[in-house]
């Protein structure tokens, strides 16, 4: 894109008028160039070799074995359904405190951010203490005649989609809060005058002209969620194990660099594919609008 | 009786924004709420639309209480200072929107909107997005948007605040018409004296939460119940005075800056003391001699305006009085010369001080 | 202790003013001059970490000038590290606790001890006979049990599949090295072992269901809220525990006790090997190792330490322990990681 950008730029453009953006652009490229796209290609690469060979054997291992079709499919499920659990939570968040004219408002945004302040291990510790099988959660549930066993929600995928969602529901908030923001209140009342209730107000008018917004708090939760290693591998324990997880143990516990890089490239793969796909999806509802 | 509000109040914290404000409209009725921004207009006409709760106050439409009714049971037509016509829907999807919700059956959907596309001139347009229209179409989509559901009431916004001059005094003309003809009864909020005048059949001019006087154009521009009426609806000399003497015939009041007035009685509420006395600048007549009513001064400034001309006189005492003469007239007048100013007594108003 | 280090200072003192000496053997002598010198090692973290800095870096410090410091990584992510930095090693010395030492060696990622004065005192098996580590101490591995829930003390790795615990296990994941113990052990106690894992396996996959955890710092928690009563550790976790206030106790199974030795290396070509060879013979000794044995509860050694009575009834003596054969276990680890993952934690 920046090179595209210098190209059409210097089309019968003076040197000088090159020269400005590219030295703009430089120390951040050089930056992305030598701490990103260079360890990440060089990553690649070794997902290509078994024993010294140029090889498919780490690919064909993970696509011929069940169990790691199985670790990404849990692997997508967390990053869905975190991130529709933060979108299902996060709109009314940050949708009532964009339109709160309080001058709590800031305050209630601030406070939505606090739980980023609180490294992810100590986070999990309080997840500890709620989600073990005589924890809180269990006990409340019990109390209110919710459940008639304990239940535990430590080391399963359901505590590590609560915690992650909780983790990540702030940037959804952040997010959403902004595109609604700047979303003219009118629409809303404008809706509402000719009647439809609040919610259809919201439904009709607000989110639809929301789609930006959504898709990036969902992009940006969904591809921490599925790449997030702290709390699955804390609270999620041995069971619930994802691509994240299981990068670490074959880099940490068994030393196997080469698969270790091909599960990451097949977990980028997907990510890239899912984010491209569901971005390709809502810009299509939102198509006429652009279109004006 | 179409809407009637009565004793409505809001308060954002110690701000009294409405205060115990009624009035009311009959059917076809239109009804300007004119003040400076802050004065209580707005937050009135959204309390109507129901998104505010007044606090206090009732709020009958047709008769039926809806004072607790949310906007979208109000059946109000609402037209917005911005238009909020909805970005992502064309001409047509947003003059529907409304028939939606009230599940107006298709082929009855398409007439209706055939209809207000017709009468506000936006054939052609149907399939365009609000980005794609001018200013004035834009304003004409949002009128269309609220007609085509037949409201009860119709609620506008400062409606033409964001056309250009020309365009706002011919909208305004075009939207009376148009309101006339469909017999609504109207709320029309705006801080434009010549558009409320021009427009509206009633002008409730507003003021820190209150109406401070609610009639007809002339009976606001010609006898201003409070000085704040008179000082914001067109131009006004402020003389300060004192009541000398009273009688059956009339009131005398003695000028600071020299001069007698005798008003007649009713003029002059029995308890005023020291008065300021009004007078637009079209009502004070400039003569060489001195005559009854009249104050003597020196000429400032002469400002021509073609028809007319402003004449600003220094007053003995510092204050300073302007008269409109005829244009031509102007041309006679020079600075430093001293004329006599005539005040005619039926345009006199009196307010205390 | 005193006595030791009287008699060093003198020896240094006696060396300074000879001069060069080149008939000793090198390092021993200049081992003990460190000053401005600084050595990095790996070290567990948390309290584990500190107490090991009091107990013996401090000391070593004070005594050769010299500057140390652990950075906390575990055992596995510290052979990673050192796998990655070969060749240009940023931290000197290595400690581990699951067998990752013979990785390291395998790899050719560490290199002999050359002057570790006491390292001969140690038994065989706990250091390598080619002299690339050596266990500084070794950990009990036992089981931990609520002792108000559990009255009877357990007494082999077969009640782990007693009925009345059922719901209230826990248990180390595989990556964890009490995980793969634990496996091994199950498998001695139901006919099995290190070369017939399949037992274990069998034993493990009834009571997959139970909670399964990763990390030592769950422990608390498990015992406190997790309402566990029965989880296979060791007996310096056990102490923590204890430490802390629940009612947790050790017992030894009748299988034994597996040891778990925590081993110190130096990294092949690190930049002061002298200073951590000099560092790691002051862990071997017994002041240093009975410091230890009482703020851990770790086994020492070197069997010239004597712990006091009162001590010497909490830890057991080293060798009381069972011996794993952590090389047939290594070489098995990958495979066994694989078939836990799919029959046990799914």
């Amino acid at each position: 894109m920046t090179a595209a950008g210098v190209m059409t730029a210097g089309k019968g453009a003076a040197p000088s008028r090159i020269f400005v953006p590219v030295l703009i652009f430089a120390p951040c490229l050089l930056v992305y160039l030598v701490f990103f796209v260079w360890p990440q290609l060089s990553l690649l690469a070794v997902s290509a070799f078994d024993r010294g060979q140029v090889s498919a054997a780490h690919y064909i291992r993970f696509f011929s074995d069940e169990y790691y079709w199985e670790l990404l499919g849990r692997t997508l499920f967390l990053g869905v359904s975190v991130t529709l659990i933060t979108l299902i939570l996060g709109v009314p968040v940050a949708y009532v405190i964009a339109r709160m004219r309080s001058r709590y408002a800031a305050l209630l945004l601030v406070l939505t951010t606090f739980p980023l302040l609180v490294s992810a291990v100590v986070r999990s510790f309080g997840w500890m203490v709620l989600f073990f099988r005589d924890g809180v959660v269990s006990n409340l549930l019990l109390a209110l005649g919710l459940i008639d066993q304990p239940m535990q929600l430590m080391y399963t995928l359901t505590g590590v989609i609560i915690a992650l969602a909780q983790v990540l529901l702030p940037l959804m908030v952040l997010t959403l809060h902004g595109v609604f923001k700047s979303i003219d209140p009118d629409l809303e009342h404008a809706a509402m005058s000719l009647g439809a209730p609040p919610w259809l107000a919201l439904w009709l008018v607000t989110l639809r002209l929301a789609p930006g917004g959504i898709i990036a708090g969902s992009l940006l939760v969904f591809s921490l969620a599925i790449s997030a290693f702290a709390t699955p591998a804390l609270v999620g324990g041995a069971r619930a194990n994802v691509m994240a997880t299981t990068i670490y143990e074959q880099t940490i516990e068994l030393l196997d660099w080469p698969f270790a890089s091909a599960l990451s490239a097949i977990l980028l793969v997907f990510v890239l594919l899912i984010s491209l796909l569901y971005a390709k999806a809502l810009d299509r509802r939102s198509a006429g609008e652009a279109a004006s | 009786m179409e809407i009637e509000l009565r004793n409505l109040a809001k308060a954002y914290g110690a701000v009294q924004v409405v205060n115990d404000l009624s009035f009311s409209l009959d059917k076809g009725e239109m009804i300007a709420l004119l003040g400076p921004s802050g004065c209580g207009k707005t937050t009135t006409l959204r309390m109507v639309a129901g998104f505010i709760k007044p606090p206090a106050g009732e709020i009958l439409l047709r008769g039926r209480d809806v004072t607790g009714l949310p906007p979208h049971k109000r059946d109000t037509g609402l037209v917005f200072q911005n238009y909020a016509l909805f970005p992502h829907m064309t001409v047509a999807e947003n003059i529907a929107f409304g028939l939606v919700r009230r599940g107006v059956p298709r082929d009855e959907q398409k007439v209706r909107i055939a209809a207000m596309i017709d009468k506000l001139k936006l054939t052609g347009l149907e399939g365009r997005y609000p980005k794609q229209l001018s200013g004035g179409q834009q304003q004409r989509v949002a009128v269309a948007r609220a007609l085509v559901i037949n409201p009860a009431i119709l609620l506008l916004d400062e409606p033409f605040s964001n056309l250009d001059a020309k365009l706002r005094e011919s909208t305004g003309i075009e939207l009376r018409r148009i309101q006339r003809e469909l017999g609504l009864t109207s709320i029309f909020v705006t801080h434009d004296q010549s558009e409320a005048m021009a427009i509206a059949d009633k002008i409730a001019v507003m003021n820190g939460g209150i109406i401070e006087q609610l009639g007809s154009a002339t009976e606001i521009y010609e006898a201003p119940a409070t000085r704040f009426v008179a000082e914001f609806i067109g131009k006004a000399n402020f003389l300060n005075g004192f009541v000398a003497e009273r009688s059956a015939s009339g009131v005398a009041i003695d000028l600071e800056s020299d001069g007698r007035l005798v008003l007649p009685a009713a003029k002059v509420r029995p308890e005023l003391r020291d008065v300021e006395v009004m007078i637009r600048p079209e009502n004070v007549a400039l003569s060489a001699s001195p005559t009854e009513n009249a104050v003597a001064g020196v000429v400032e400034v002469v400002s021509y305006q073609g028809a007319t001309a402003h004449v600003i006189m220094r007053l003995p005492g510092g204050q300073s009085l302007i008269a409109e003469c005829r244009g031509r007239d102007a041309g006679a007048l020079k600075p430093g010369e001293r004329v006599h100013a005539t005040l005619d007594p039926q345009f006199v108003a009196v307010f205390g001080r | 202790m005193g006595l030791d280090r009287v008699s060093r200072r003198q020896f240094v003192s006696g060396l300074a003013a000879l001069g060069s000496l080149p008939l000793l053997p090198t390092g021993a002598a200049a081992a003990q001059d460190f000053a401005g010198r600084s050595l990095i090692s790996s070290g567990f973290g948390g309290s584990t970490m500190d107490i090991i800095q009091k107990a013996v870096f401090d000391p070593f410090d004070k005594a050769t000038g010299a500057r140390s410091t652990q950075v906390p990584m575990q055992s596995a992510a510290a052979l990673a590290r050192l796998k990655s930095e070969a060749g240009n090693p940023q931290i000197d010395m290595y400690q581990f606790s699951g067998g990752q030492e013979d990785v390291a060696k395998k790899e050719g990622l560490i290199q002999p001890l050359t002057a570790v004065s006491q390292l001969d005192d140690i038994p065989v098996g706990l250091r390598d006979p080619d002299g690339s580590w050596v266990a500084w101490a070794v950990i009990a591995e036992g089981i931990l049990y609520r002792k108000d829930k559990i009255k009877e003390p357990p007494r082999s790795y077969r009640d782990f599949l007693k009925p009345e615990y059922k719901g209230h296990i826990a248990f180390p994941a595989i990556t964890n090295g009490y995980g793969v113990d634990f496996l091994v052990m199950l498998a001695r106690a139901f006919g099995g072992g290190e070369d017939n894992i399949e037992p274990g396996f069998e034993a493990m996959k009834k009571i997959k269901g139970e909670t399964i955890f990763k990390a030592a710092s769950d422990l608390p928690s498990l015992f406190g809220q997790g309402d566990i009563w029965i989880i296979p550790y060791d007996s310096g976790n056990a102490f923590k525990l204890q430490t802390s206030g629940l009612p947790v106790g050790f017992a030894t199974p009748e299988e034994g006790s597996p040891a778990v030795n925590i081993t110190a290396v130096v990294a092949k070509g690190a930049k002061n090997a002298d200073v951590a060879n000099a560092a790691i013979d002051y862990m071997l000794r017994p002041e240093a190792q009975i410091e230890i044995a009482r703020q851990m509860r770790w086994t020492a050694s070197n069997p010239k330490t004597k712990l006091p009575a009162d001590l010497a009834a909490e830890v057991p003596d080293v060798s009381q322990l069972a011996k794993l054969n952590r090389a047939l276990i290594n070489e098995q680890r990958a495979q066994w990681i694989e078939r836990w993952n799919r029959e046990i934690a799914r």
